[in-house]
Formats: structure tokens, sequence, C-alpha cells
């Protein structure tokens, strides 16, 4: 035991349970993760809140005129049909955002528990699960998910679906290599030793310490999920007209954009900035609690 | 005098390589022989030494009589019942009256778990009722002489020192008649080991539980154990009460690990016996006597057979595996004595090498 | 038997010489003064060790002179002179070819200090790039020197990956790298800890027979207090990032200056052949370095600690010819300031 190793050690030891000021402190001190935090917070909260700041019914056609330029009643102009462009670009986050949180999310639970599962129980499970996880993931992504809607139909619960299944087998990889390095550590013997059952020791002294790791992946799988929505929005195979999406908007404004540019940017704009205020977010958020893990797999 | 913990002829096998490749291979035995053949006793209030180097199946011992590591032959008696062979369920009861340290003293706790929910855990896990948890917590932080503030700190907020405390205290929580102790010196500083080793030789003396000391160091088993059992290859070679083996090994391994252990005085004049070689592998375990391979007495029989166990004519208890036993010929000062006395001048060494 | 030659007075110009060195680590809670003022020599074909206790700052002062430091550290203040060239202010260049020539190390790990997918028949020759010689000749030199180190069958084995070869015998191998190229110093970081007691003996008494036969000095660092007094001809103490005493091997073991010496000696188990259930220790614990200390480092857990050394940080006194210990106390004992 060195300094050298001490200096190490204080530096890992920064991912630790009862830090939440700390990490926050470390947030405060990362630009770009604050830069994230501010455009995500904008992001969640105006589709949130939307309802309170929208001027128009997004979905109403022709409360002004077609194609028309930003003007004081139609902020950013208005579409096609002459629907709010300002309107609908507020409450298209709210599919986005959806779709991200309940496929990663339903992801996220699944993969642990089968991660969890794969990297504690017997060996044959083990390898049983290994062959599922990966026999999801051999198939092309994007013709997967051709697949699925072409089966139930382009709705937001297959773009759902979709996302979950493919991005469950990467969740549950991590979590089964972490748990495979911690069953044998010295502290999971010690619990063993004293007679606590599987179930505990899963929940109490397992999950924690593989949780982490796992939200920063999600963090930055968040873009991309939204980067997928809007394109398969942008493909007419997202959700269906007329609910406000914005790659619905984006599609709008591509083929009117000889027209007028607002739609494009209107559609184009959150995109961008959700995509980089998540995954400044989640840089940073892998920088402060582990700056080895990179997305291994 | 009854035995709390008997352990009689117990043999540990681990798998070398799967059931497949056994079978393309043509290995005929997939498995190596981790302990074999192991005997012993503890009674109660006492503390036995089990000494040997790494692969010498010591720490593979501990495990499996806590239940880690299932033994494949052999008996181990805890109280006069009978451990192996029960299921999880029925072994509970057991792992709350005798308890393990392991080697790590931060890495052995739960990182995410304060002191205090961290010294609660053998209470919750075998669902002892206790009114208040900070009281008890507080309650096993005085008694290992730590502040009872400290239970609200997270294991890599304490010391090597500290955090070895704290496993001691939780391995008293519930009051156990015997403590297995793997290492508990290990990763320690010199002036923090001592704090340690007496903290556990205090709590023994009031609290008479038995001890069961994992170590390689000979310095802990000397000032610790009243008995200790010397380890080679999975097997026991000698077994004996500390100072009678000390005084007088009788094993050549046992004389060889005695006398490895370097005293701080530069004029100390070693007897060394250095033994030539490294521990042979488990897979490919000699014949006869396992030492053989390395001991300086060996002879065309140790290849052969395997030495029965045989005592000490003065001391019954002093067990051993040799066909050539050192005698009091054979045997030679191990206690480095001081070859110069300190009044004379550092400057004048001579040294003959 | 294992003392061989007096330790003689300073000589003119030892092979390294660190002077005053004071090193950093920054970190997210601020400046860890690792170092200060650490003054020490490794006299040519003396073995040199640095004992102390975990965080004490032995490995870091050896790492420095390898200039194999993490990036949050810096040097302060100091030089580190080997023959007569700062390390310090060295370019990289000129330092690389110091090297693996003049300097070469031994790490705690023998795993981690080879490369595992080369065999060690390669990293041998590799190793020997400042060399002029034909491969066949370097590789002859290689299985000549791991014979030496006692591989046996070297000729076979040198083809061999590291994780064929037991830990001792790894760390067999590494020792007949660094001297395969029979530098002027070797620097051995704890190489002893990771192995057995057997194995230990044989490993002090490898390196110091390869130490007579080749000449050159040992910087080791261990917390190993009887394997530092069965190696070393002279001795530094580290507490806390301060060199607090050194001096001749057998002057520190036998009449130590320092209290925090006197109470390490006294602690270590192997030196009580009486059986206690009561053994000696420091109490107290290893002061943090965080920001600037005023006084003397070991004065929290110190016996003897009186008013001078809350506000007076110690400097060097002479106990003996060859003996100097930062303490307060040996300048009132009416000891001359070094």
């Amino acid at each position: 035991m060195t300094s050298i190793d001490t200096i190490g050690t204080e530096a890992t030891a920064r991912h630790n349970p009862g830090a939440l000021g700390a990490f926050l402190r470390q947030l405060l001190k990362n630009r770009l993760g604050m830069l994230g935090a501010v455009l995500v917070l904008v992001v969640v909260a105006s589709a949130i809140f939307g309802p309170l700041f929208i001027t128009h019914d997004p979905i109403r056609i022709m409360v002004g005129p077609r194609l028309a330029g930003p003007s004081a009643d139609f902020l950013l102009g208005t579409d096609q049909l002459g629907r709010d462009t300002f309107s609908r670009t507020i409450m298209g986050g709210r599919i986005p955002l959806l779709v991200a949180f309940a496929s990663l999310g339903s992801a996220l639970v699944v993969g642990l528990v089968l991660g969890l599962i794969a990297g504690f129980g017997p060996g044959w499970l083990d390898s049983l699960l290994l062959l599922f996880f990966d026999t999801i993931r051999s198939f092309p992504g994007i013709i997967f998910a051709l697949a699925i809607i072409a089966l139930l139909g382009p709705s937001m619960s297959s773009v759902i679906l979709v996302i979950a299944i493919t991005s469950m087998p990467i969740y549950a990889r991590v979590v089964r290599t972490q748990t495979q390095a911690l069953r044998n550590s010295d502290y999971i013997d010690a619990e063993r030793s004293m007679g606590a059952s599987t179930m505990r020791i899963l929940a109490v002294h397992m999950l924690p310490n593989v949780v982490g790791p796992l939200l920063i992946l999600v963090s930055m799988d968040v873009p991309a999920v939204i980067a997928v929505e809007a394109g398969l929005g942008f493909l007419g195979m997202g959700v269906r007209p007329p609910t406000p999406d914005w790659g619905a908007i984006l599609n709008d404004g591509y083929s009117y954009i000889n027209q007028t540019p607002w739609l494009v940017i209107a559609g184009g704009i959150p995109i961008v900035v959700a995509t980089l205020g998540f995954t400044f977010l989640g840089e940073a958020l892998r920088d402060i609690f582990d700056p080895k893990l990179r997305k291994d797999l | 005098m009854s035995a709390l913990l008997s352990v009689q002829d117990l043999r540990v096998r681990f798998r070398t390589m799967g059931s497949l490749k056994a079978l393309t291979t043509g290995t005929a035995d997939p498995f190596i022989d981790a302990v074999c053949g192991v005997s012993f006793e503890i009674r109660k209030g006492e503390t036995l030494a089990l000494v040997g180097e790494s692969g010498s199946g010591k720490s593979t011992i501990a495990r499996t009589i806590i239940g880690l590591q299932p033994a494949v032959s052999g008996s181990i008696r805890f109280d006069g019942e009978e451990l192996i062979g029960l299921k999880a369920a029925e072994r509970k009861s057991y792992l709350r009256r005798m308890t393990m340290m392991f080697q790590d003293p931060v890495g052995s706790l739960s990182p995410r778990l304060t002191v205090q929910s961290l010294l609660t855990e053998p209470s919750r896990i075998h669902g002892v009722s206790t009114r208040d948890r900070g009281a008890e917590a507080e309650r096993l932080l005085r008694m290992v002489g730590l502040p009872g503030d400290f239970g609200r700190r997270y294991p890599h907020q304490l010391s090597g020192g500290q955090a070895r405390r704290v496993g001691v205290a939780r391995a008293l929580a519930l009051n156990p008649d015997l403590i297995i102790a793997d290492e508990p010196t290990a990763g320690l500083d010199v002036s923090v080991q001592g704090e340690v080793l007496n903290l556990l030789a205090r709590l023994q003396d009031e609290l008479g539980i038995a001890i069961l000391i994992i170590t390689h160091n000979l310095n802990v088993v000397r000032h610790m154990a009243d008995r200790m059992a010397i380890m080679y290859l999975g097997r026991i070679v000698e077994i004996g009460s500390t100072e009678g083996i000390f005084d007088y090994p009788r094993h050549p391994y046992t004389q060889a690990l005695l006398s490895a252990n370097p005293v701080p005085d530069p004029d100390a004049v070693l007897n060394r016996i250095e033994i030539k070689g490294e521990v042979p592998s488990m897979l490919r375990r000699p014949s006869g006597c396992e030492f053989h391979t390395r001991c300086r007495y060996a002879q065309e029989i140790c290849s052969r057979i395997f030495p029965e166990p045989a005592a000490n004519p003065d001391d019954v208890e002093h067990r051993f595996k040799c066909h050539f036993p050192l005698t009091c010929e054979t045997k030679v000062a191990l206690e480095p004595r001081p070859r110069i006395p300190d009044s004379i001048n550092a400057v004048s060494g001579d040294g003959p090498e | 038997m294992r003392r061989e030659d007096p330790t003689l007075p300073m000589s003119a110009h030892p092979l390294l010489e660190v002077r005053n060195l004071s090193l950093d680590f920054g970190s997210p809670r601020g400046r860890v003064r690792a170092l200060r003022n650490v003054s020490l020599d490794v006299p040519p074909g003396q073995v040199v060790g640095i004992v102390g206790e975990s965080g004490s700052g032995k490995s870091t002062l050896a790492y420095t002179v390898m200039g194999l430091l993490p990036e949050n550290a810096q040097v302060t203040a100091g030089s580190i002179v080997f023959e007569r060239r700062n390390l310090l202010t060295l370019t990289a260049q000129a330092r690389r070819s110091l090297m693996g020539d003049r300097l070469s190390m031994i790490f705690q790990d023998p795993m981690t200090a080879l490369n595992p997918v080369r065999t060690i028949e390669s990293q041998m020759i590799d190793i020997q790039h400042h060399e002029y010689s034909s491969r066949s000749a370097k590789r002859s030199h290689a299985v000549d020197m791991l014979k030496r180190v006692g591989i046996p069958d070297p000729q076979s084995r040198i083809g061999n990956y590291p994780h064929q070869f037991s830990g001792g015998m790894r760390q067999r191998i590494c020792i007949a790298m660094a001297l395969l190229v029979r530098p002027a110093l070797l620097i051995a970081d704890e190489p002893t800890t990771a192995l057995d007691a057997t194995l230990e003996v044989q490993i002090i008494h490898l390196l110091k027979d390869l130490q007579r036969e080749i000449g050159c000095s040992i910087l080791f660092v261990s917390h190993h207090l009887g394997v530092v007094a069965e190696l070393c001809d002279r001795v530094a103490v580290m507490y806390a990032g301060e060199v607090v005493e050194q001096g001749g091997a057998r002057d520190i073991f036998h009449r130590p200056g320092h209290p925090y010496t006197r109470a390490l000696l006294e602690c270590d188990p192997g030196r009580i052949k009486q059986r206690t259930r009561n053994l000696p220790t420091i109490p107290g614990e290893v002061p943090s370095l965080l920001g600037t200390k005023k006084g003397c480092i070991f004065r929290p857990r110190c016996p003897h600690a009186f008013d001078r050394c809350v506000h007076e940080t110690p400097g060097e006194y002479r106990v003996a010819a060859d003996q100097v210990a930062r303490c307060h106390l040996l300048d009132r004992a009416g000891m001359v300031a070094a």
C-alpha cells in the first residue's frame, strides 16, 4: 500500500453511497455535463409541462394559414395543414421521451434480473441465457424493427417493444459480467458464511453494486433511442398522424422544404438539443462514476 | 475434554476441467485433491493455527467447515453434530455459533452498507430481534475499541486496522463459540497487527471463544495459538502444541518453514535451512511423501511410501508424518542469536562470508 | 555471516543522490504532500533499504526515481542526481536511454511486470536493445541469466509465456530481466511481498548474490524489517512522507535514534520471542497528508513529544558517525545538528 495506491483508491472511492453531494459538486465542475443537465431539464420539463405553454391545439387543422412563417401568434409558423408548429414541437417531445424511458426502463429491469441470474446462477443457466442474449443480438437491428412493425403495425408500443428487446441483452451482459466479478469477492463469501439467503445476497449486496454502471449505460442510450424514434417517425413507421412527433414534423418539413425552412428547423433543433443533452450528461456520469468504463462488451 | 470442532479424514477436491474436456482429452480423473485426509480437533476456548504456504489447502479447509465448499468425504462435527451433508437451511443454525473472518479487511465488508448495518447484518439474517439496532452496533463497536459514531461510516472510509476491528465485531455479533480467522493480519502494518492480535486475545479470554487461525505468518502463530498444524500440499504434516513445535520441530518442512522467518537484526546468525525449489503443483502430486522432492533428508523409501503418522514419545499430542523425523542431534538452533554485542562499534564489522 | 563490509562514510560521489525532494499529488480534496524534503544517498555497490508502513511514501520515492509517476503527481522541490545527472531535468529521450540500461526496476507483482502475450525469450531479447550484438548472442545471454537466477532447464523454458511459470519463478525471471543489462542501480519495490516465506528467503539470497556478482547498487523498498535487516547495508526509515532516520543498517537496528524507528522495531513480532498475549503497538493513526503540516509529523503518536515538536519541524541531527534522524529530542541530548 503506497501513497500511489491510496491516491488511486481515493479517486475510485468517489463511487460510493452517501456521496450525492460530492457527485453534484463533481457535476458542477464538469461544464459539458452541466450543459447536458440543463438541456435535458429543458426538454423533459417542456414535455411534461407542455400543455401549460402551448398557444394552440397541436392537432387542430387550419388554426392559421398554411406553411406560414413565424409571427406573434404562431411563434414558429404553421405546417402544411395550418397547425401551429410551436405547439406541435413542444408536444412532439412527449412521444420520443416516453418511448425512450419506457423502452429503456423495461430493458433495464429485465436485463438486470436476467443478468443477475446469469451471473450468480449455475453454469448451465448462464450458458443458456448467454445463448439467448446472443441470439437476439445477432438479428440486424433495423430488419428486426421493420419485421416487428410489419407484424404489429406502426404504433408507439411496437417501437417501444423493438427498442426494449434489442437493448435488453446488452444490459444483461453488463450486469452478468459485473455479477461474476463480484460473486467471488470476500464480502459475498462473508455474507454466505453468515447464512444469508441467495435472494438477500442478490438484493442487498449485489444489486446496488451493479446498478451504477448500468445507469450510466442507459443514460448514454437515451439519445440513440430518441434518434431511432425520430427516424422511424420520419419514415412514417412511428406513431400515426396526427399525433405530434419530432420525427413526423421533420418529415413534413422535408416534404415542404422548398416552401419554408421553418418546419425542418422546428423538428430538427429539439432532436439535436435532446440528443446532445443526454449525450453530454451520460458522458459526464461516466467520467464521474467510472472513468474506466467504456461500452465494452 | 470434548472437542468443539472435530474434523476427521476430510477430503476436498477441485475440478480442473469441464467434464466434456475431460472426456475429449481422455482424462480419467479431472480433479485435484486440495485437501486430503486432514484430521484435527479444536477444544472449547482453544486456539489452533493452520500454517502453510499458498496452495497448501489451509483456506480450503476453512471454507469447507463454514460450508462455502463441499467436501468429498470425511466428517466435520461441530459440538457433536455432523455438518457434512446438511442442507443450507439446516446448516444455518450452526452459522450462528461459528463465524468466519475473511482475509481482506476492507473487501470482506459489503461496500454499500454502513458499519451499523454491517454489524447488525448477522442478527437480521438469523432473525434475531434486536430492539435498538443502533445501540447494538454501538455495543459491538465499543467491544472492539472503536468509537460509537463509527456506525455511520462506510467501509471505504475505514483504515485497514479499523475495518479489521469491524470484521471482528461482526464475527462476535451473535456470541459464537468458534471464530475462523483467515489471515487476520494480512494487509495490515506491523504496528496495527499487534492491535488486532491483542484484541482477539482479549476477547478470547473474556468470552471463551475458540479460534481457528489460518495463516502463513509464524509470528502470529507464536503469540496466538495454543496448538498448531503445519500443512503441505493439502495434508497436515505435523501437529502439536505451539511451544513443542517451535522448540523441537520433527518434520523437515516444519524446520525449514520456521527458519525462513527473517528477524530484524542485521547481525543475527541464521542457521537457515533453505529448501530448494517450490511447492509442486497439485496436478502432479509427488508419490510417497510429498515433500521428498525438496527434502534434504529424503531417501529412497520417501519417494515410494507415504509415512504413517507417528507421535513424539514425550508428547503424544505432537504428531508428524515423516520416515526420518528430526532428532535431537539433527535439531539445530533455529533461534537466531546476536553475533556481535550491541556495544561493539558498528564500523568494526568484519563479516566472514 | 551476512554483513559484509563496514558501511563507510559517504564516498565522494554517491551513485544516486536524492536531495530535498518534495512531491505532491493533486486530489479532489486538495494537495496531498506525499514526499516532503526527502534526502537519500545510494553509494555505489551498496544495498539501501527503505522501510516504512503504508502511506509512508516509500514506493512513491522509488517510482519518482524511475520516473513512473501518475499524472496527478508533481515534484515541487529538490533534485534526483544519478551518475551526476539530474533525472528530473533530463529530456524524456535521455531518460529513456538510462532506463533499462543503467537503471532498472523489479515490482511487487511479477505478473503485471511481464507482458502476458509475449514469450520470455522475446521480452528478454527486447530489453537488450541498447546492446549491439546479434539476436542469437542476446538469446544465449538471456539463457545464461535465467540459469543464474535458478530457472530449471532455461534453454527450453525461455520460449514459454509468463503464465506458464509459478509466482516465484516469475519473480526470478523479472530479476533476470532487470539484471540482464548489468544496471548500476536496481530499484526493487517490495519484490518478495507477494511470495511465501520459503520463497522470500530464496529470492533475498539470490538478490544478495547477484548484487555482489554484478556490483550494482540496490534501492530496496520493503515494509518487512526482517528482510531489510538481512539484505541491506544502509537503511532509511520513512514515515508519512518523510525520511525520519537513516544510516548504516547495524546502527539503525541496534541503536535507533528516532522514536518512530524504535516503536516500529518494538512492534515487529519477529523480535518478540517470548509468547505474549499483549504485543506492543503504535497507538494512533498515520496522519492525513492533505495540506501543509506544522511541527513534527510523528508528534501525535510520539510518547516523548513536547512543546517544540508542535511548532517546529525537526531538522536532521547526527546520531552516530553515519546516522541521522529528525527528532528534537536529539537536539536536547546535546547532539550537533548535521
